[in-house]
This record gives C-alpha cells, structure tokens and sequence, in this order.
C-alpha cells in the first residue's frame, strides 16, 4: 500500500512537471539584426581608446600558433593606431589564453567580455567559436571568427562573424577542380572528430555528391591521436581515387606518417592548414609531394610575404606556420576601426551589438591586403580562393606552386 | 566581475550535489566507483539534446536525463553486488571510459565536438535568461539534494547502507537483499549525478566528452575525499576548495601555462596527502573518538563509569526479559528445517555426501564430529551459502534449495559465522536496529512514504533496545561492537540473529573461546529460546561437555557422511564413533 | 582481404604491447597484493624520461633506456616508501590503498604536463628504426619486431626467473603465504620492494618503443594502463601467461571489428567485453581457482576446516599467485 501511495505522488509530479514542458521558445535573441542603437547625430570628436579582445591559445599544444595569431594581430594593431589616429581612434589589446579548448574558451571569453568589456573580440578554433557564441550572445560582444572554417559556423549566431573564406566555398571550388579538371570518381575521406571535421567532412560529401562523385570511404580520427594506420588501411581497402584530409597537427602528421608507411600511391589534398604545416610536411616526408591544398590566402601575395617578412622580424627565431591566415588576423583591427569610423560618425556609442549592425549593413569596407570586404551576407567573408601543390616538401610553403584558381561566384 | 563570481557560485553547487550523490556511494555504501564521470555526463547530454533539439523545458529534461543515468547505472550496480573491491574498480573503469566512446562516437551527441550553443533553460514557462538565475536554480537543486539524502542517510536504508559496507555476508545472513540495494543505490546515486549534469549544460551551455572522463571522475572522488567520506557536510567542503583552488592560484600570478597542472598537482597531493594521515578527511570525524564520546556523554548522563567494558566482561542477561523479547515473537506455525540427500563436491572431493536431516523445532540438535567432517559445508548448504549438487532442502513444506541466503533467511533460517562478523564498525544498537528493520521498510522509496515519517523507525529502535536491554547490553550500545568483550560480541551476535525474528537457528561454534561463566549464560539462552516449542535450533560444536548440557539430539558427521544421530548419551557412548572422533584406527 | 590481415597484425602488436604493460601489474599483484594502478604513472614517467634522455640530451638509445629503467626504478621505490608503506602501516582499506594509486597517476600526469608541457612530444628516432621490410604483403618494421622479440623475451626470462632462481622462488612464495614465508626468514619488506621494482621496469620497454613509434603525452599513463587492466582481468590475474593472452585478446578485439565498424568504435567495443566478461567471468581465461577471499578485518582468521568454506562470500574472486 504504500509503494502505491509513493508511486502516487511520484506520478503526480512527474505530470505537473510535464504538463510544464510545452515546447519552449529557444529564444535566440536576434537583436544582432537589428539597427544600430543610440546614435546621437552627432559626430563624435575627440580621441578614443576602443579595446579589442584576443582570445588565442596561449598555452597548450596550440600555443605556437597561437602566438604567432598575436603577433599578426599586434602589427596589425600598430598599422591601425597610426592610420586612424587622426580620426581619434586608438585601440588598445586585451588578451586572454583559450588554449585553444572550448572551457578555455568560455573562461577566456568571460574574461575578455565581461572583465574587459571589450565590444569586439577577436579568435579561432572552432572548438572555441562554437562554445563562444552564447558567451557573446549573452554578454553582447560582436566574436569575430579568423581561424575556423567549418561551414556549420556561418550564421551559426547574431554575434559570429567570420572574416575569413569558409570551407564551404572553398570546397565548392576544389571539387570542381577534382571532378571536372582531374576526373576523380571515387572518394575518401579522413577527418578529425571535431566541428571543423565532421562539418568540412559533411560539406566535401554533399559538393562531391553534387557533382556526381561517389564518396567510398569515410574516416574519422581522433584529436591529437597519434596513430592512423586502422584509417589508412581502410581507405585503401575502399579503392579510392583520390583522399581529402582535414585534420589538425598532431593527427594530421601522423594521417601522413601512417599514408607514407602504407606505401600509399593514392593522389591526396587537404585544407592550408595542413598544406602549410611544417609539422605535417616533415612527417609526410616525400609522401607530401604531389599534396594539393585549397588556401584561401589573400590575392596580393607581396602584401602577404611582406607581412611575414615583418613578422619573421619582430620574432626572428620563430618558425611561421600560418601563411594563409596570418593576413586575415592583421587585417581584423582595420575591419573594428572600420565599423568604430562610422558609429562615431553617428554618434553612436562603440558596443558589440552596434558593430554587429555596422558590418550587417555596410557593404564597402577595405582594409589592407585583403581588399574589399563585404561582410552583410550572414556576417561572412567570401572570398577568392586557390588550389596550391606541394612540389618540394621542405620548401617554404609561401612558394608552393598554384595549379588553379577559382573565384568565389 | 560579478559575472565571473555568478559563473563560480553557479559551479559550486553542481559540485557540491556531484560530492553529496558520490559520498553515498564511497563514503556511506563503501563502493569505490570510477564511472560517476560518465554518469554525470550522461545527464548532461540527455538534458542537453532534450532541451535544444526537442525544445523541453527544463525540468521534464533534466527528470529524463537523471532517469536515464539512474537505468544506465544499475547494470554497474549489478556488477558491485557480484563482485569484490578490486573487480568493482575495473568495471567502473570500463563503463566510465566506454561512456565516453560512446559520447564521442553517437551523432546525437555531436561526437568529439559536443553540443554548442544549448539554450538558457525555461522553468514553468519562465526562460532563465542569465547566469544569476541558473546559479540560483543550482542552490534551489542542491538544497533539495541534500534534503533529500540527508533523509536516506540517517533512515533505515542508511542504516543498511553501512552494514552492507561492513560485512556482506553477515547483512545477508540477515535477510537483506545485498544485492538490491547495491542495485538501487547506484541508481539513486548516479540519477543524482545525472540532474548535477543537466545543471551543468545549462551554466556552460557548451559540453563535450572531454568534460566527463575519468579525470573528472578523480576530481570528484577529491572532493569527496578532502571533505571526508561518511561525513555528511563533506562534499560542501570538498566542493569548496576544488573549484576556489584555481582561483586563489590566479591571484598568486602564476603564469597561464603552468597554472592548470599546477592545480592539479595540488589538489591531487593534497587527497593523497589526506588518504594516508587524515583518512576521515577534512570534516570527517574519527569513529572511535565519536563512539568514546558518545559513551561519555551517555555515562555522565545516567552516572556510569565511562570506560568501555574490560575485556573479560561478560553481559548479565536478564533472563526474565530476555523470556518476554522472545516470546514476543510472532508464533507462526512450525517448521521443521530438514535435508533430502544433499551432497556437493569440490573439485572431486566430495564434501558432503547424502546427507538426510532434520532440525526438529523445540529442541537444540548438535552437528559433531572430527575436522574435516563437513560441518560448516552442511550449513552452508542448509543456509544458501552453497547450493547443494545433489538433494534438497526443505523448510517446512517449502523446497528452499534454489533460495539465496537472504531470502531463506527471510523465511526464518538464519545463521551465524565462527567469526562472529558483527558489524564492527557500527554501535551495538545500529547492529540490532540493522536486524530488527523490515526489510520493506529498508527500501529507498519507503523512506519517503507516510509511514515513515509516523516514527516507524523509532519504535524499531525501541525494541532493539529492549533486546538490548534483555542481553544486559543496553549500557554499551552506543559503544563500537570492535570494542566489545568477546563475550559481549558473541551475545551481540545472537541478539542480532534474534532481532530478525527466526524460527531456526544454526550456530556455527557459538561456544567457542567463551569462559564457563558466558557459556552458562549462552546456553541458558539458548534454551529459552526453544523453550516455546516452535524454534529450533542447530550448533557444530567440538566440545563434548557443551553438547552434553545443552543438545537434546546429536547428529554424528565423518568425511561428509551422516553416519548416525541420536541422543547425547547413545551418540558418545558409542566406542565407534569415539575411535573416530579422536582418530583411532577403526 | 588485405585489411584484415592489417588489422590482425596491428591487433597482435597492440595486444603484445598491452601484455608487456600487463606483466609488471600480475607480478605485483601477486606478490604484493596491491592493484598497482600507479604502473600508469611509472610508464608515462619513463617514456619522458627516455625523451629527455634521448632527445633532448642527445643520448644514444641504449644509454637512454637504461636510463629510463633507472627512472622507472627510482618511481617504484618512491612509491613503494611514499604511499604504500604508509598505508599498510596505517591498515588502510583496500579501497583506499586502490584510490591512493590512482591519484598517483593523475597526480604524475599533471607534474608532467607542468615539466614538459601539455602538447606531445615527438622522441628523435634513429635511423635503424625507421628500417621496414614486407612479409606477406603486409609492413613489418623495427618496432613489430622489436615489441614482438621482447614479448617473448620478457616472459621467458620471468618464467625462468620465477621457478628456477632462488629470488624468484621467494616471490612466490611470499604471495603465497606471507606468514609462512617470514617464518622461514624471508624478509617480506625486501621482498615487497624488490617486486615493486622489477614490476615497474617491466613496463620500461613497452613506454621506449611506444616513444620511438608515435609522439608521447602526459595522459599517455591512464589509456595504457586501463587497457592493460583489462588485459589482466581478461585473461586472468596472477599468472603470467594471463597477461600475455589477455593483451593480445584485448589488440585483436579492438581492431578485428573494425573490419566491419566505422574506426571509432574499437574503444568502446573493448570496454563493453571487458564489462560483461568481468561480470560472468571474473577470474578470466587462465586465472586460477577461486579462493576464499580473506578479509581484511582484523581479527579474522577463517580458521575452518573446509577449503572451500565461503562463509557466504561465494562470488568474489581473490587474486591467487602466480604459479
């Protein structure tokens, strides 16, 4: 008798609280779309500092590529301080470690958005934009996105915006390019088992499907794992044409050590990332020649190498690993002091929110190396982009050689 | 900066409910499981999907994912019921990192990503839209947690908690459900650990397998450890200085790169630390200087000496009392505990061979016979500690040769253990109280039923106190039954066996190392207790002299075969059964 | 056809690599009766050690791997005198002492990590390594040999050592019957330490060829060693041969299946067959009879005259020594 009187009242709770559980609204705050707020009119004179937020990895596995982001970034900064001092606009940088992990990320973005309170925050890895996106949602800061490219990112949340070519694009291109110029038929995949893998997987499957391709194998690989040999094993099982690989470092090099040991023949391309990876490249050894690569690096390649030049001087022990995205990091101060420009020419306070509306709305912005960059479509950058070639694996990778190059539509 | 405050105070009592829910099962259940982790990130996932794919709201969510981790743990549960410390170990092990293959591997879960971008949680339409009301919905969850197993720890479930703790065996000697329990705690406790998690998707609102794994396991087995295992406040503690370590660490300005493995070297020296000189934890309390001063404060209160009993001490039994205790009993009707043929072997040795028996009620039978003659494997047999490879058992008309011992013993047969395998860690009065329990009313949901809150277990433990009261142990019941006299723990003991109402009794030794003044007072118990005609009772006993005074049948026992029985008299007059009792050639 | 013969190979190398990590944790357990899960702190401290040794310092191999067998050496005997003595000599729950020496894995992965940072290392490799040759169409290089030799290697030696010499002898016997064994002048802290440490540099081959094939980290300890758990519990505690057909049990159940599997899934299918293997045969394939467990209260001494008197504790399993 009592366990059925227990059971009683177990079950009236449980249909109160179910009788509670109609579909909720997920109430996604599209303020991000909105106007810009508080504009006065009135222009604003006088000289400003406006805080810029890094959030890198500063330590951990990724912390070299992380500090070579901040470098970029500081000459960028530099560059904008003296620019627009005479519009009254100083910024001034704030920077928090990530380590390139997603809780780091959230503690990092707390740091930089509700101690600092800067408007605009500034970083990469997927891991960290996909667990930043609420953090900025909610403390209303504009993240703006110059390292990850998962096409799942674009439009992902108001606040996101990615000033760097997605894959999405890029793919579209380099399967073009794999279908139509080099015929392929059949192929592979192995992709690291994070956002940016499963996505660029999920969006090389849909482009090559589009064009009629067949995809016969699909690998996934663990973060940082070291050993890919089950996965190279599998995938020349599948009897591919050709193999697209998007990974990280670790994984990565050890996806082209294992390929190498295999005694692989099976034509292979990836993303910049890996194409450019010193890491990658010396442990592929000569299996990395012949590599093909999509890099979004910015058209004006003098600007490029003059960029690394100054950046190889401000740090001349360091090794650069990041050819492609360096020149998106130095140019994100300008697109800030760009969008702060026109809300002071409104007298509009500087606020994430209002950045946001500046660069929804805004279709002429230029900053330098990259050029014109229009940002209104879903708060992403679409831009040209290549297909390179390793030739010469120990090579600089700024002088890989470019076999194709296809403009965005 | 009151945002970074709201994100860490939000923390804490996720922690503190992860610390309490563990607690129960290492401190209180004395199950050491490394799978808590994965239990906590299966809440987590579950409350997760439910409320941003299905759009739930968040209590039905949460119900769901503490439900689903509650299921999930009972086939652990299962497995500590079958298993000792070290095979319990392992498959937590393996259940907690296969979880995690498993978040990393399922498409729902977002495999190695995670689920990103988890809404702000609506409670009965209410969206919960900033981190100050998350963090207080936290408290209000941790309040009623800890209200919640307050209540389980201090009934009668708690009770039995510990005593399986002690000694599994002895509590299933006693008709408890061993097995069970460890099933329902691990659900109770990992259902817990689930609603700690669906709090945490909701403050971080990004989760992923690398936040569930065994390293998460070990920091919540530090919190329970720093706070003190079995003491209740705890894992508040535990909670406190685990998660307010790296923050104290940010203000010694060490640098970012080394401040993370520093915390964890800390924190992890410091459990050790604790784990070798200070056992109890922070708050834990020494249970021998509890006992002393519990007895203490007992013995200023009713003018006693305070010191525990001399070790020769032997209890005064009042006899008359002791005839009242016993004849309170409900008399059902009469069963007879007899054998059919029963016999088993060991790896071709066969230990009991065809034996045919029966343990009359209103008599005391005596089991003699050399070492080595199977004694102790007969009442295995007859108990359900071992099944029997050929014969049967009956109880009465029923066939019990498939019961466990438990469930035997709920029907009445009980015994008890040459070690006398009391509950050494619990008080004289928590050993009887444990017995005298019902175990419907041990059940987790009857904790929480009507009758419970009327005092039924105060008057469980009145009559324990009576039975205590009748064996002359009443002084010492707050005492620890390790620190006992011998004398006094085998009276305990069979005040334990008495308190679960049995109507047949195999005692195995019950005389052995006793003076002849405790002898005295045993037998004189024992007779009583058969005196009403409808218990029996059955004893291995070595010494002759014993059977002579208090057995009225003798059953002759040689190399696993009843080779007769008889009176007293008859059986040990008989110069056959003497040569072989003593080893002469036949 | 081919990936499977791949898949086969690369389980038997697995699996003996687990058998090597396995061997040193029988041996202790027998003889020590201590779960030494900490075995997963000295693995991981070596292959540092070899790095370091190796490739920071620019030993050459040999003289870094004696210098990791020293390192592994010098953990065990920290251990032994830091943790394990201190709980004995405190009658420490079983249970305790098992989560003491779990911390002690976490506790050296975390100084690892703030030593020789988060990210991986990569151990300079000498040339000869990088040598591969195929048989059967399938690559076989230094390191299959390598872990292959010394596999059978190890446990000839053990065996040899255990039954014919006289140190070995004492081993046994102690975890046999400490008592007895003291009784005849045995002296059992010697002993102890003496297993302690042979059980730990048992491991330093495995951590020196793991460092020479792929990039080591600082959470390198825990996956190993669960594995190498597993191994034991599969194949059965406390002989040697246990371990050795456990690990290779344990490499071909996670790779075998993903003949069929998406790669991922080999971990987990590991883990769910050791979980109900666990639960239906606990002493595993080889391991010996079960015996009555002892329990650890103080004042027992199950003094009856069956052997098999369970006293109701008829389903837990004791590890039982090696013979």
């Amino acid at each position: 008798m009592r366990l059925i009187r227990s059971a009683q009242i177990v079950a009236v709770v449980a249909a109160f609280s179910l009788a509670a559980a109609c579909t909720t609204d997920s109430g996604t705050d599209d303020a991000g779309t909105s106007g810009i707020e508080g504009a006065t009119g009135k222009a604003t004179t006088g000289d400003e500092t406006y805080k810029i937020g890094l959030g890198m990895p500063l330590t951990g596995a990724a912390a070299s590529y992380g500090e070579e982001y901040v470098i970029a970034v500081k000459e960028g900064i530099a560059d904008v301080n003296k620019e627009y001092a005479k519009d009254g606009i100083k910024l001034e940088l704030v920077t928090a470690d990530t380590q390139a992990t997603a809780e780091g990320g959230i503690s990092a973005m707390n740091k930089l958005g509700a101690v600092e309170k800067a408007p605009v925050v500034l970083t990469a890895w997927s891991a960290v934009v996909a667990a930043a996106t609420p953090v900025a949602q909610d403390l209303g800061f504009a993240l703006f996105n110059a390292g990850a490219q998962s096409p799942s990112l674009i439009g992902s949340s108001p606040n996101l915006v990615n000033v760097l070519p997605m894959n999405d694009v890029q793919l579209d291109n380099f399967t073009k390019y794999l279908t139509e110029t080099k015929g392929y038929k059949t192929f592979a995949t192995i992709y690291v088992d994070n956002e940016s893998g499963q996505g660029t997987a999920t969006a090389f499957k849909k482009a090559i499907e589009a064009r009629g391709g067949k995809m016969v194998a699909q690998e996934s690989i663990r973060q940082d794992a070291t050993d890919a040999t089950t996965q190279i094993a599998k995938i020349k099982d599948s009897g591919a044409d050709f193999i697209y690989m998007q990974t990280l470092l670790v994984e990565g090099a050890a996806t082209m050590k294992a390929y190498r040991e295999a005694g692989l023949d099976i034509p292979i391309g990836s993303y910049a990332g890996v194409g450019e990876s010193r890491v990658i490249r010396d442990a592929g050894k000569d299996a990395m020649n012949g590599l093909i690569y999509m890099s979004h690096i910015p058209e004006d390649i003098d600007a490029v190498n003059k960029l690394l030049d100054r950046m190889q001087a401000a740090d001349p022990g360091r090794v650069l690993a990041n050819q492609s995205y360096n020149g998106y990091f130095y140019a994100s101060p300008f697109i800030y002091a760009e969008a702060i420009k026109e809300l002071r020419s409104q007298g509009a306070p500087v606020t994430g929110k209002n950045v946001l509306a500046v660069l929804n709305t805004k279709k002429d912005i230029n900053v330098p190396i990259i050029g014109a960059m229009d940002l209104t479509n879903k708060l992403t950058y679409v831009g040209p982009t290549i297909i390179r070639q390793i030739n010469d694996y120990k090579a600089n990778p700024m002088d890989d050689e470019t076999i194709d190059s296809v403009t965005a539509d | 900066m009151s945002y970074y405050i709201t994100s860490l105070l939000g923390l804490l009592p996720i922690f503190i409910i992860l610390g309490i829910s563990f607690n129960l099962l290492l401190g209180y259940g004395g199950l050491l499981s490394v799978s808590h982790g994965g239990f906590f990130g299966v809440g987590a996932y579950v409350t997760a999907i439910l409320i941003k794919d299905h759009q739930l709201e968040f209590l039905p969510a949460v119900l769901v994912g503490a439900l689903l981790a509650g299921v999930m743990s009972m086939s652990v549960g299962y497995a500590a019921g079958r298993l000792s410390d070290e095979f319990l170990f392992i498959v937590t092990i393996a259940v907690q990192v296969a979880l995690v293959e498993l978040f990393n591997n399922l498409e729902v879960t977002g495999r190695s990503a995670g689920i990103a971008g988890i809404p702000r949680p609506t409670v009965f339409g209410q969206q919960l839209d900033s981190n100050t009301k998350v963090m207080i919905l936290a408290w209000v969850m941790c309040a009623l947690v800890t209200l919640v197993c307050w209540r389980v720890v201090n009934s009668p479930y708690g009770r039995l908690l510990k005593s399986l703790r002690e000694d599994v065996p002895a509590a299933r000697s006693l008709g408890k459900r061993a097995l069970w329990t460890k099933v329902t705690v691990f659900a109770f406790s990992s259902a817990i650990a689930g609603m700690a998690g669906g709090l945490y998707a909701m403050h971080t609102l990004y989760i992923s397998p690398a936040e569930f794994t065994l390293d998460r396991t070990v920091e919540i087995l530090s919190i329970t450890i720093i706070g003190g295992m079995a003491a209740y406040w705890g894992p508040f503690l535990g909670a406190l200085v685990v998660l307010a370590l790296p923050e104290m660490l940010s203000f010694a300005d060490i640098p970012d790169s080394v401040a993370g493995p520093i915390n964890g070297i800390i924190y992890t020296l410091a459990v050790l630390l604790l784990l070798i000189y200070r056992p109890q934890g922070l708050l834990g309390r020494d249970p021998v200087k509890v006992a002393e001063r519990n007895a203490a404060r007992r013995a200023a209160k009713s003018g006693q000496p305070a010191h525990a009993g001399s070790s020769d001490a032997v209890p005064e039994v009042s006899l008359d009392l002791f005839a009242r205790v016993v004849g309170d009993q409900e008399t059902a009707e009469v069963k007879t505990l007899r054998s059919e043929g029963i016999g088993i072997a060991f790896g071709g040795l066969k230990a009991v061979d065809d034996v045919t028996l029966s343990v009359r009620p209103g008599q005391i039978t005596a089991l003699v016979g050399p070492n080595g003659a199977g004694k102790t494997t007969v009442f295995n047999l007859l108990s359900g500690a071992l099944k029997a490879d050929q014969g049967k058992t009956f109880y009465g008309d029923r066939d019990i040769s498939g019961l466990s011992i438990e469930r035997r013993a709920q029907l009445g047969v009980v015994r008890s253990f040459q070690e006398v395998r009391l509950f050494e860690g619990m008080t004289v009065q928590e050993n009887i109280h444990v017995a005298v329990t019902d175990i419907k009313h041990e059940s987790l949901i009857s904790q929480f039923t009507v009758g419970a809150w009327r005092g039924r277990d105060e008057a469980d433990g009145e009559r324990a106190e009576q039975i205590l009261r009748s064996l002359g142990l009443h002084e010492k019941r707050h005492m620890l039954a390790r620190d006992l006299s011998y004398a006094e723990q085998k009276m305990l003991m069979m005040g334990r066996l008495l308190a679960t109402g049995a109507a047949c009794y195999l005692l195995d030794e019950p005389m052995s190392g006793l003076d002849q003044a405790a002898r005295a007072q045993l037998s004189e118990l024992l007779r009583q207790i058969v005196a009403d005609g409808s218990t029996s009772i059955c004893i291995v006993e070595h010494s002759m002299q014993v059977v002579r005074e208090v057995a009225s049948w003798v059953m002759f026992l040689d190399r696993g075969r009843l080779l007769t029985e008889g009176s007293p008299e008859d059986v040990m007059n008989d110069p056959e059964l003497t040569a072989i009792y003593f080893g002469h050639p036949v | 056809m081919d990936l499977l013969i791949t898949l086969i190979k690369t389980g038997l190398v697995m699996g003996l690599l687990y058998g090597l990590f396995a061997y040193g944790l029988s041996l202790i357990l027998s003889v020590n009766k201590v779960f030494h899960v900490a075995q997963g702190a000295t693995f991981v401290f070596s292959a540092y050690v070899f790095y370091t040794l190796g490739t920071t310092l620019e030993w050459p191999v040999v003289l870094a791997f004696l210098g990791a067998v020293a390192a592994a050496a010098l953990a065990a005997c920290l251990m032994q005198y830091l943790i394990y003595v201190p709980l004995a000599k405190r009658d420490a729950d079983p249970i305790v002492v098992m989560v003491a020496s779990l911390l002690v894995v976490a506790f050296a992965s975390y100084v690892i990590e703030f030593a020789w940072g988060a990210g991986v290392a990569s151990a300079a490799v000498p040339d000869w390594f990088g040598w591969d040759t195929r048989i059967a169409g399938i690559r076989v290089d230094v390191y299959d040999i390598s872990v292959l030799v010394l596999s059978v290697a190890l446990f000839v030696v053990m065996h040899w050592f255990l039954t014919r010499t006289h140190a070995g002898l004492e081993f046994r016997a102690v975890g046999d019957n400490p008592e007895r064994a003291q009784a005849l002048a045995i002296n059992l802290d010697r002993v102890y330490l003496r297993s302690m440490i042979l059980g730990s540099v048992l491991v330093v081959p495995a951590a020196v060829l793991l460092a020479l094939k792929a990039p080591i980290h600082p959470s390198m300890g825990f996956d190993l060693l669960l594995k190498a758990v597993i191994a034991l519990t599969i194949g059965g505690m406390g002989r040697m041969s246990g371990a050795l057909i456990g690990g290779l049990l344990v490499g071909l159940t996670e790779t075998i299946p993903l003949y069929w599997l998406p790669t991922e899934w080999g971990e987990f299918i590991v883990y769910i067959v050791a979980f109900v293997f666990v639960l239906f045969r606990p002493t595993g394939l080889v391991g010996n009879k079960r015996k009555p467990r002892k329990s650890a209260k103080s004042s027992d001494t199950t003094s009856t005259s069956d052997p098999m008197s369970t006293s109701g504790s008829v389903e837990s399993a004791e590890p039982t020594p090696v013979s």
